[in-house]
């Protein structure tokens, strides 16, 4: 399989098949990122159009892109928060001020109840009850981790914050997540032993 | 022991030791996950080792692997059709983009006009130039030919030489306009299988991913979707040869002789050869869907590509699927009738969507 780069590397240099294969490669999570923040079928894929529409015709400017896919995830959230933005503006004729706020739609896949592994299914339970709990940035840098998996720099480019900070975002989440898991873990041995 | 650590650590925090981690710690530990979710050799030993030189922490590593592995979040899909409408969506904007750049809008500034009129004094240079070069070196500006076939669908293109190209269902070949004259040329993407005309001045060159297949006159397979793991070139007859198509001293190169095929993998780059069954590679241009051993996300594969449908498994199977067996020209409800009896599903129809339910 070619690197990013290499495709890149066509792009620039005007092969029109190597943007069809970057497009192929990450439409998958391009999509699935955008419907956790928009929610929007048509929304998104007007986005993702416009996103690569782009990036053909300012390829000549953008010139080297260490991060391919850091760099389309990035070009997708600013662009659909700004169309989320734009929407609310004319929903409400008020202008709502230009903070970030959208919520991050992060669920764990239901098992069917057939083929549960009890304790596995309560751990998820109780992990989903977390994800609920967390803020929608705590759950980004989740899912950005663990299901993208993506490097602390790269999240924080996302996130648009220090390395550091997603360092915090991700500690705090985690303890919580950690403290809430194993509380429950404790009361039910409690309740058993009683 | 040290060094252990530290590299492992690296990512987070330098100052701490493994003995030290805590459940959160080892989350955040890049390495860590690397190990619980990948499959990267040389960190695995690293962990496996560490599992043993502090055992106290095993506790905690089962919890943390634990907690990792039942992270597996909902993800949203796009059918393949609304993947490719997409696709196309993209194509034909950037298509109207470069023709409205030639189309001179409304009479802009005057430096708009004197720059359009520039341009066009530089094009009509380049024209006259290449007139010129042309009839000196015979140089080329050529276009390319698309031909695709649809998911769901097969296609037989004649090329400019006649030779012949069966095109399995959502594949692409690409060619120049120039093809023949000096060199026949393709790029593939998909499945092809290609009866190619011998001609021994002008080598017939497939290229696809990164390996090029070169033969004089033969019949051969190819097969690269973009979720293969491996490019498989397969031959019927005459002979061929297999190389990466960049330029590179020591590129190792395979020759095929009838009823071998190449393996090419996308990740690491080796190329291998081995026999094939003609009945099995060979099968999908003769109308006839095969299965060897197959599991239940290749089969789910095969019939997506194969009726264009969108089908969705909404739960495991007990017992993970294998199956063998063949199908030729039967409808995609025969099909689905026959495996839902024999792998023990039941399935619904609604417009190109199919929803299926172990029992």
């Amino acid at each position: 399989m070619e690197t990013d780069q290499a495709l890149w590397e066509k792009v620039l240099n005007s092969h029109p098949s190597a943007l069809d294969a970057i497009y192929f490669r990450y439409a998958d999570d391009l999509y699935d990122y955008g419907m956790k923040i928009s929610n929007d079928e048509a929304m998104v894929e007007d986005v993702i159009q416009d996103i690569f529409v782009d990036l053909w015709n300012k390829r000549k400017t953008l010139g080297t892109i260490e991060y391919l896919k850091t760099y389309l995830l990035v070009a997708l959230k600013r662009r659909l928060l700004r169309k989320m933005q734009q929407q609310k503006r004319m929903d409400t004729y008020q202008n709502p001020g230009l903070q970030e706020s959208y919520d991050f739609q992060l669920r764990l896949v239901q098992q069917p109840s057939v083929l549960r592994d009890m304790e596995q299914a309560d751990r998820k339970e109780k992990i989903a009850a977390v994800l609920l709990s967390l803020t929608p940035k705590q759950r980004e840098a989740i899912f950005l981790k663990y299901y993208q998996g993506l490097s602390y720099s790269e999240i924080s480019e996302i996130l648009n914050i220090e390395t550091k900070a997603v360092y915090k975002l991700m500690a705090r989440a985690l303890s919580t997540l950690k403290s809430n898991i194993s509380l429950k873990i404790l009361m039910g041995i409690l309740i058993l032993v009683a | 022991m040290c060094l252990y650590i530290q590299t492992l650590a690296k990512f987070y925090i330098m100052t701490k030791s493994i003995s030290d981690y805590s459940v959160e710690d080892f989350l955040m530990d890049e390495g860590f996950i690397d190990w619980v979710y990948g499959d990267d050799k040389k960190t695995h030993q690293n962990w496996e080792g560490l599992i043993k030189d502090f055992p106290d922490c095993i506790h905690k590593i089962h919890q943390a692997k634990q907690i990792l592995l039942s992270m597996d979040f909902e993800t949203k899909k796009m059918s393949t059709n609304q993947k490719n409408e997409l696709s196309e969506r993209i194509q034909r904007k950037l298509q109207n983009d470069s023709a409205d750049h030639v189309v001179v809008k409304k009479p802009g500034s005057n430096w708009m006009r004197y720059a359009a009129l520039l341009a066009l004094l530089i094009a009509v240079g380049i024209v006259v130039k290449w007139g010129i070069r042309e009839k000196e070196q015979d140089v080329q500006v050529s276009q390319y030919v698309v031909k695709e076939s649809a998911i769901g669908q097969k296609s037989t293109i004649t090329l400019p030489d006649g030779s012949t190209v069966k095109l399995n269902s959502e594949s692409k070949l690409v060619y120049g306009e120039n093809f023949d004259e000096h060199l026949r040329e393709v790029e593939l993407t998909g499945e092809a299988f290609f009866m190619v005309v011998k001609k021994p001045s002008v080598p017939f060159i497939v290229k696809t991913g990164d390996i090029k297949a070169t033969v004089l006159g033969t019949s051969f397979n190819v097969r690269n979707y973009e979720e293969d793991a491996n490019i498989e070139i397969a031959l019927a007859t005459g002979s061929l040869q297999v190389e990466e198509s960049r330029a590179a001293s020591g590129n190792s190169k395979i020759v095929l002789a009838p009823s071998e095929m190449t393996n090419y993998s996308k990740s690491s780059g080796k190329m291998n050869k081995i026999k094939f069954e003609e009945e099995e590679v060979l099968a999908w241009k003769n109308n006839t869907l095969f299965f060897n051993q197959a599991e239940m996300k290749e089969i789910e594969q095969e019939l997506e590509r194969w009726f264009g449908v969108d089908i969705r498994v909404l739960n495991q199977p007990g017992t993970p699927v294998k199956l063998s067996t063949k199908f030729t020209n039967q409808s995609l409800e025969n099909i689905l009738e026959t495996l839902g009896f024999t792998l023990g599903f039941q399935y619904e129809f609604s417009k190109n969507k199919v929803n299926v339910t172990f029992n």
